[in-house]
């Protein structure tokens, strides 16, 4: 596959704790062409913002990136210098996080903040800066982009403020844009302006994303591929209209029936019944079993790999062994 | 905030003191720091079982003798046992830094609920009142009070304990006001409950682990101020042994004697670190706010 | 801004005010006749009636205290009984020598704390943090004026090139300066520390990693500008202490300072002079808060342009 802009193997992220090492990541493998969009989807606490935090190689402590590679336009990520790494962040790879209210700087000018990225990487005057970070607060569609570029973020709506994040992420033009739940934080009608935002930029800038979030339904706009991931394993890896036409691992299933309007049953409300296991207390098989309707012995007892052909339809359950065994668990 | 990383899965109602020893007791600095307390506490009642010698027997041959076997710390420039004054020395520090602090937790309690309860103008007043308080260094008053007092320990007691009040006020006005909100209080208020009914059954028992911190927090601050005041010559009255005094006493002789300056010192940093240990610990242990 | 300002201003005035009647009220009208201390036990009760006479201490009290502070606004803060001099000539001999003294131990005392407190939150849990906080704790707890019979006495007299009094020569600096900043030094290590490590958790912080921004510029610019407000707030409390606890070290180090002057004059019993000595020490204090409470605004826009709080 030509193209390949960033290329995740068998990532895996530790947690050194009192309670033993949990397995936050357990050998992740995705790859992203140019142009494309990947989506993660999961419950809270199932790894995804952890993912994140690997590909950029800012696993925080008691966090160990303990295996696998990350390549970034062909150049491995991982075990490279931390000076190198700075120059690829925010000039690569770019990443907007979750909460707009904390992820701006309180005591710094937005405007600043974004040419102080460009001034990070590029090697310009102050004011071309200042000039191209005014254009792109304009292009985030902010009114009055001057006025913008001189208040501290603390006078800013969640909205705007995402949309300030949105234009410091792509001021140096990345390969890679890394979307963290950018819009979980925002009112319903924000949301949708802001992923039209993201949409639109990204056919402008030809720029490929990672578009991580709890929603199916937003994925469903968004992604042209998608990953399920449950307690840092993927269990599910297909194309978007593949997967909304035939979820088959059954945690995807209960992820559809639990959109509203989705599912066209009766209308009630589902829920999967009980919680993601807690990582110092996984179970011994399936680390789906125990909430799963299907689950039998030997889901109880033994651990499914991940069937199905790499670029197809892959599953991590034991009843769609009938695709056939990629190889690595 | 401390984030608890795993919900107890039956939750047995303790009682706050219980939980807040159990909390306290896992702390390891805490408990040091609450034994070498209880030790101080120990020499300063049992002064006189515990000094080898009579802390104002003044022996001439031994005049600024170095330490050795009959006498730890050395001795002084009347020949006295340093080892023994600084052990009845003990006395005079914890004893002024906890009558002190008692002294400022009544004034601190009363001006404070006074503001916190009362509100309005009582409320503005006082807080303007602990603002000119804590913006004056302790020690400026103190020596002023003193000075127009004259030296003794009565006189260090009151000085000290008069003017250390406005810590104590402005935390437990802060308290107050959370617990006037409170659902108990108001039914109290709306029952018909007296005013120093309320302050004293309903407020003062949840104003209870605050003052324990804040008297813990100030009786190392009361230590060091009786100290300076003592080195300064305004605290208490000669012959009396205070470690503050001593250190003032041997700096005639510190080409000679390095031993007279050091150890008075050594039980006044070893005294502040523990008590300033215990107090973050039971402020850790004791604060709800800092709990689940 | 201007509202934050005027209030700020018309406070420290009424604080002014307050203490000033507190100075007035301790030294005037609690029972112990000063005058009759001043003179010592051996003076007859016509002396002390002429000396009472002579400092205006017969007249009433309102008409004393109203007197005084008229002084002090003109400038006339009275005359020493002993030395025979006007007081305000003797406080500015004598404050030249504090401001000295403490402005220079603080600025060390400044920018030892704040690079100990970054290096120690940047290491945490390593032995350098650990080994750093433990001498904090000490650097808070020994009186500054024990630390300095031990500087005397373990380096002036060691080393001759290091003078154990005056403040003449930048050597004779040394000592009292260490004596007098280490436990400012200590607190402001502990307090940056604290601030630093929690902004390091802040979202912006990552956002600012992420943004491929050298470290040294996130520690700088990022990290240590939010850190910023509640170290200020250490360092109004611990410069008003700071003239304080000059008098300790002063005496010490025979420095002819504010601090000494009071003291002495204590032991001598010189009311005008301790009088003055306490007002001109509480004014400094009151100012130094109020550029304080005025340096927040600088620091944090959020209040500046009164937005909501960060």
């Amino acid at each position: 596959m030509a193209d390949i802009v960033l290329e995740v193997k068998n990532l895996s992220i530790t947690f050194f704790t009192k309670q033993g090492e949990l397995p936050t990541v357990d050998s992740l493998s995705f790859s992203l062409e140019r142009g494309e969009t990947l989506g993660i989807v999961g419950e809270s606490g199932c790894g995804k913002s952890m993912t994140v935090n690997g590909i950029l190689q800012m696993v925080p402590p008691p966090g160990k990136l303990t295996g696998g590679s990350v390549k970034l336009a062909g150049e491995e990520l991982v075990g490279m210098k931390e000076k190198e790494l700075c120059k690829k962040r925010g000039r690569d790879m770019a990443i907007i996080f979750q909460e707009p209210m904390t992820s701006l700087n309180p005591l710094m000018t937005c405007g600043r903040q974004i040419s102080e990225t460009i001034l990070a990487h590029k090697r310009v005057s102050r004011a071309e800066a200042d000039k191209r970070a005014l254009e792109l607060i304009s292009m985030v569609g902010i009114p009055m982009p001057e006025k913008i570029f001189n208040s501290i973020p603390g006078r800013l709506s969640g909205g705007m403020r995402q949309r300030i994040v949105i234009a410091m992420a792509l001021c140096n033009n990345p390969g890679v844009l890394i979307c963290d739940e950018p819009t979980t934080a925002l009112d319903v009608t924000v949301q949708a302006q802001i992923l039209g935002l993201i949409n639109e930029l990204k056919e402008k800038f030809g720029t490929a994303v990672i578009f991580i979030t709890h929603d199916l339904g937003v994925i469903r706009q968004m992604a042209d591929k998608v990953l399920v991931m449950y307690v840092g394993q993927a269990v599910e890896r297909v194309d978007a209209k593949e997967l909304f036409a035939n979820p088959l691992h059954p945690y995807t299933q209960g992820l559809m029936k639990c959109i509203p309007g989705m599912d066209s049953g009766d209308g009630d409300l589902h829920v999967i019944d009980g919680a993601v296991p807690m990582l110092y207390d996984l179970p011994k098989g399936c680390l789906f079993a125990p909430r799963c309707p299907y689950a039998d012995d030997r889901c109880r007892s033994q651990r499914p790999p991940l069937y199905g052909k790499e670029g197809g339809h892959q599953v991590r359950c034991f009843r769609c062994e009938a695709l056939g065994e990629e190889g690595a668990l | 905030m401390k984030r608890k990383k795993e919900p107890s899965p039956v939750l047995t109602y303790r009682g706050y003191y219980q939980e807040s020893w159990d909390l306290l007791r896992k702390d390891p600095l805490a408990m040091i720091s609450l034994v070498i307390v209880a030790l101080f506490v120990l020499i300063a009642i049992f002064a006189p079982f515990i000094a080898p010698y009579d802390p104002d027997k003044q022996v001439l041959s031994q005049k600024l003798m170095a330490p050795c076997a009959e006498h730890w710390f050395g001795c002084d420039e009347h020949g006295r046992d340093i080892l023994s004054r600084c052990i009845y020395g003990c006395r005079v520090s914890l004893s002024v830094g906890l009558v002190s602090q008692l002294i400022a937790t009544v004034i601190g309690y009363f001006m404070g609920v006074c503001a916190g309860y009362f509100g309005g103008k009582v409320d503005a007043a006082i807080s303007f009142l602990i603002q000119v308080f804590s913006s004056l260094p302790d020690l400026l008053l103190a020596m002023a009070l003193m000075f127009a007092l004259g030296s003794g320990l009565v006189n260090l007691y009151i000085s000290l304990g008069v003017l250390a009040w406005s810590r104590t006020a402005r935390l437990i006005r802060g308290t107050v006001l959370q617990l006037k909100e409170k659902e108990y209080v108001k039914s109290c208020r709306v029952d018909g409950g007296g005013n120093l009914r309320i302050i004293l059954r309903h407020l003062l028992p949840n104003c209870i682990p605050t003052l324990i911190i804040t008297i813990t927090m100030g009786i190392p601050s009361a230590i060091l101020s009786e100290a300076s005041l003592s080195f300064l010559g305004l605290g208490v009255r000669s012959p009396m042994a205070s470690w503050g005094a001593m250190i003032s006493a041997s700096r005639d002789s510190i080409r000679t004697s390095w031993f007279y300056s050091f150890f008075p010192g050594l039980c006044i940093i070893l005294a502040v670190i523990a008590f300033n240990t215990l107090g973050d610990g039971l402020r850790d242990a004791l604060d709800p706010k800092l709990r689940k | 801004m201007k509202q934050y300002l005027v209030k700020r201003v018309l406070l420290a005035l009424g604080i002014l005010f307050s203490i000033s009647l507190i100075t007035f009220f301790i030294l005037n009208i609690l029972p112990g006749d000063a005058v009759a201390l001043m003179l010592g036990d051996t003076a007859d009760p016509n002396t002390i009636e002429t000396v009472r006479h002579n400092l205006g201490m017969d007249k009433p009290l309102p008409q004393q205290y109203i007197e005084w502070i008229a002084g002090v606004f003109t400038g006339d803060l009275g005359t020493s009984y002993f030395q025979r001099k006007p007081v305000l000539d003797l406080l500015a001999t004598a404050f030249a020598y504090t401001a000295k003294l403490a402005v220079v131990s603080y600025l060390i005392a400044l920018a030892v704390g704040l690079a100990a407190g970054i290096v120690s939150a940047l290491n945490r849990g390593a032995i350098l943090d650990k080994g750093l906080m433990t001498l904090t704790v000490v650097g808070i707890s020994a009186p500054s004026f024990w630390v300095a019979i031990l500087l005397q006495i373990f380096i002036g007299l060691r080393f001759k090139a290091i003078p154990i009094s005056d403040l003449d020569s930048p050597v004779s600096y040394l000592l009292p300066c260490i004596s007098l900043g280490l436990r400012y030094a200590a607190s402001i290590a502990r307090i940056t520390r604290t601030s630093m490590l929690e902004v390091m958790g802040q979202d912006f912080i990552r956002t600012a990693r992420a943004k491929g921004l050298s470290p040294l510029r996130t520690v700088l610019v990022h990290m240590f500008r939010n850190a910023l407000v509640p170290i200020i707030t250490v360092i109004g409390a611990d410069i008003g202490t700071l003239f304080a606890g000059s008098m300790l070290t002063e005496s010490v180090f025979n420095i002819k300072g504010v601090g000494k002057l009071l003291v002495d004059n204590i032991t001598k019993r010189d009311i005008p002079v301790v009088q003055s000595c306490v007002f001109c020490i509480a004014i400094i204090c009151v100012v130094v808060y109020l550029i304080v409470d005025l340096l927040y605004a600088v620091v944090d826009p959020n209040i500046r342009l009164g937005g909501e709080e960060a």
